[in-house]
């Protein structure tokens, strides 16, 4: 049975936030611009979202902000209306990035064009991430590649207002130190839900955003003059890093070992790491956590912390056969051969590897993956 | 005792089961026969919420036909009425598919309560008038939600249900059901912590005499969200009577899996829903609107009938309305045959928690109602939450040895995907 905090922070986690000028004082606070009106909406049972119901769109705009979110409250124009139009193949036959349409800016254009659609990522076993000791993927860092081996993984490292830097692991992009500030900026961005860490109860809104900011807030004595106090962010964080990584699923043995053996030599586990391990510590997430250049074709464009465009985190590789067949960080690969084939820069050599087996061999490591 | 089960079930499974009412001396307690007697409680706990409705839709057209402080006390006490058997039937919500993704549309909390009708304006300073108090369908013909236009000129219970909660997607149910019905009789409870439930005027809804402007509208947004609470709840009546969406999917899980929803459901909404969701985030958060029945100041009785009915679907017992008992073989029974003192201990655990929770409802028919009792500061009321809380904690830990006992595999108890040791993984 799971602690009280646990389905506290669950209640929390599913509990549908009302915009402000409803009655009530300690239930209010989402928006004035959102994406969701619950954690759940996106990442329903802390689980992966789709493509069609937990995509968001990042910029960065000095009029727009962080994101276009997709609603307002009621009385408050939408900043846009955005939408994501996939294509399995392109012309050439190849697998296309979606389309990202953006109609009707409310607030006039837009001054910095980048546009990056991101999926609601799988909140399993994201607690276990957090455990990850530093020195572990310091280790595992060689910005310079002084091995020669192609691959140049780097820390995101995130400095705090006194200068001190600490390794970012959350996020696409591994823009978050921590798993409650990783919580925190989606209550700010994705709910509009002022916190400890963001308190502006006005979210995502800029200061040219005047509506916006004087829209109504959510602010009360319950939550300590914000939307949402620390407790409610405990409690979220309670059940986040509670939940457990995704289990394996048996593939059969041999077809398992033998797809093992190539995730290995193929160099796939150059970056997605099968085993970190430090004294007692000892995880299987297949992540590195570190950032690495994947090319023009991942690209977004956008950086984040010291990530450039072409960068991303290494994401964990657990319980990819259980996910909806939409990976990568926009959605766009509906197959693990779609999403191979999309690495690229520092992944270059491993897709090369990977599209070079056999038949047989591309079947067991396919098992391998889907088992994780 | 006697076994009594309504006559459209005798007519449904007379052909397989001769009533399976099962014999608590003497013989095996069948599974099916469980099943039947937990089929038997959902009929008759929604027929009886769907009647209570009707009776609330009437009390309402009286209401709005001579609108007086009489007349909507009377539609008051009729949705207090309605809460009775509806709470009741909580108990089917987790494991049954179908009620789970229907209940949103009739309970569906918080409410955007702002995007109904006026509301204080107590937010802040800066606020004195604001256009987006004037953001409400009573109020507008014409509704801007954050770019969308819906068209509100006539407030029907289609443009409730279709128009207005899909705008952004799952779970927008947010101007229906219940606690829509609760806001309009009842009006803000602005009294926070203390004392006292919503106070609307009568005259919010007299054409002659209108308080807080457009009352016809009003009128019709309260006639529709009731006629809509009805025909939601006709349509669960449906579901669970023989060849019904929720029948069939029970009764195809086979009998271990469908005693595994009877536990699952009792579980949940003990657990994660009832403890968790509902009494001790309120707690935690000193929050009032966290108060399931907020307006009405009803959410003693609220959490008390919903750990009845937990107790109804073990004991296979439900009282109905009219004061008829439906019964017969149930989980209570097999347990007590095959571990008396898994039996024993299930049965204190569930008297302690109505002992817990009848504590509340006395102080709440005192005057000191839920939200006055998770009051900052409200150390007694903190002391009779908290027992409510460790009670149906205790309960679920009883559940979970009843499941052990009965060897039932996938039952998920909401709130326990979390492995009790995450580091097990490590």
């Amino acid at each position: 049975m799971p602690s009280l905090d646990f389905i506290t922070g669950k209640a929390l986690f599913e509990k549908n936030w009302v915009p402000s000028f409803s009655s009530t004082t300690a239930s209010d606070g989402l928006g004035p611009f959102y994406n969701a009106r619950s954690c759940n909406q996106c990442h329903p049972d802390g689980g992966r979202g789709s493509r069609e119901q937990s995509l968001v769109l990042h910029v960065n705009d000095p009029v727009y902000g962080q994101q276009l979110q997709k609603y307002a409250m009621a009385g408050l124009q939408r900043e846009a209306e955005v939408s994501f139009v996939f294509a399995d193949v392109n012309n050439a036959g190849k697998p296309s990035a979606p389309t990202i349409e953006v109609n009707n800016l409310s607030r006039g254009v837009m001054t910095n064009a980048a546009l990056s659609a991101r999926i609601a990522p799988s909140l399993q076993g994201l607690g276990l991430l957090a455990r990850i000791p530093d020195d572990l993927i310091l280790a595992m860092a060689d910005a310079a590649d002084s091995n020669g081996d192609g691959v140049s993984g780097r820390v995101n490292m995130i400095s705090d207002n006194a200068g001190v830097g600490s390794i970012g692991r959350f996020g696409w992009k591994a823009g978050q130190v921590s798993l409650r500030d990783q919580l925190a900026r989606a209550l700010s961005l994705d709910l509009g839900l002022g916190n400890p860490v963001f308190p502006s109860a006005a979210g995502d809104c800029t200061s040219v955003q005047v509506d916006c900011l004087n829209a109504p807030h959510g602010n009360s004595s319950h939550h300590d003059n914000l939307e949402t106090n620390n407790q409610v962010l405990d409690l979220l964080l309670s059940y986040v890093s509670g939940l457990p990584a995704p289990s394996k699923t048996s593939q059969g043995a041999s077809q398992e070992s033998a797809g093992a053996a190539l995730f290995q030599q193929s160099g796939c586990a150059g970056c997605h790491v099968p085993s970190l391990e430090s004294g007692d510590f000892r995880l299987s997430a297949y992540t590195d956590l570190l950032l690495h250049d994947m090319g023009p074709g991942l690209a977004d464009n956008l950086s984040e912390g010291s990530a450039l465009g072409s960068e991303w985190r290494t994401p964990p590789l657990w319980g990819l056969g259980s996910l909806q067949r939409q990976l990568l960080h926009d959605g766009r690969a509906t197959t693990i051969e779609e999403a191979v084939w999309w690495h690229d820069g520092e992944g270059a050599a491993a897709r090369d590897h990977y599209g070079n087996l056999s038949q047989q061999q591309r079947n067991d490591l396919n098992a391998f993956l889907n088992g994780l | 005792m006697r076994y009594l089960i309504p006559f459209f079930l005798a007519i449904g499974l007379s052909a397989c089961s001769p009533l399976n009412s099962g014999d608590r001396s003497s013989g095996q307690v069948l599974p099916a026969a469980i099943l039947d007697t937990y089929v038997a409680i959902a009929n008759a706990a929604y027929e009886d919420s769907l009647i209570t409705a009707r009776q609330l839709e009437q009390s309402v057209d009286t209401f709005l036909a001579s609108p007086s402080a009489l007349t909507m006390q009377q539609a008051r006490n009729a949705w207090l009425a309605a809460r009775v058997p509806y709470q009741q039937t909580e108990a089917f919500r987790f494991g049954n598919r179908v009620v789970d993704e229907w209940e949103g549309r009739v309970n569906s909390w918080p409410l955007d309560e702002g995007l109904i009708d006026y509301t204080a304006a107590s937010y802040g300073e800066e606020s004195d008038f604001n256009y987006f108090y004037s953001a409400n369908v009573i109020a507008n013909e014409i509704i801007d939600l954050g770019g969308i236009t819906v068209d509100a000129a006539m407030i029907t219970p289609q443009l409730l249900a279709e128009n207005l909660h899909l705008i952004d997607g799952v779970e927008a149910n947010v101007a229906t059901g219940y606690h829509a019905i609760e806001f309009l009789l009842w009006g803000q409870d602005l009294n926070g912590t203390s004392p006292g439930a919503g106070n609307r005027q009568w005259t919010d809804y007299s054409l002659q005499n209108c308080s807080n402007g457009n009352c016809d509208r009003r009128r019709d947004y309260l006639k529709a969200a009731t006629v809509l609470l009805v025909n939601d709840l006709e349509e669960m009546v449906g579901n669970w009577q023989p060849g019904g969406a929720a029948y069939m999917d029970l009764m195809g899980k086979g009998e271990q899996a469908g005693l595994a929803t009877i536990l699952t459901g009792m579980g949940s909404l003990a657990y994660g829903e009832l403890a968790g969701e509902r009494i001790r985030l309120g707690l935690l958060l000193n929050d009032p609107e966290e108060e399931h029945d907020c307006f009405s100041d009803n959410t003693h009785h609220s959490h008390y009938y919903d750990a009845l009915g937990i107790k109804n679907v073990y004991l296979g017992e439900y009282r109905r309305v009219s004061g008829e008992l439906v019964s017969g073989a149930s989980l209570a029974d097999l347990i007590s045959q095959q571990a008396p003192a898994i039996s024993a201990e299930m049965m204190a655990r569930l008297e302690e928690t109505e002992s817990a929770m009848q504590r509340m409802v006395d102080e709440g028919e005192s005057g000191n109602t839920f939200d006055v009792l998770i009051g900052r500061d409200n150390a007694q009321g903190e002391e009779i939450i908290t027992r409510i809380v460790d009670a149906l904690m205790e309960e679920t830990r009883t559940i979970e040895k009843v499941i052990n006992e009965l060897a039932l595999v996938n039952v998920s108890i909401e709130g326990s995907e979390s492995l009790d040791n995450p580091s097990a993984v490590l």
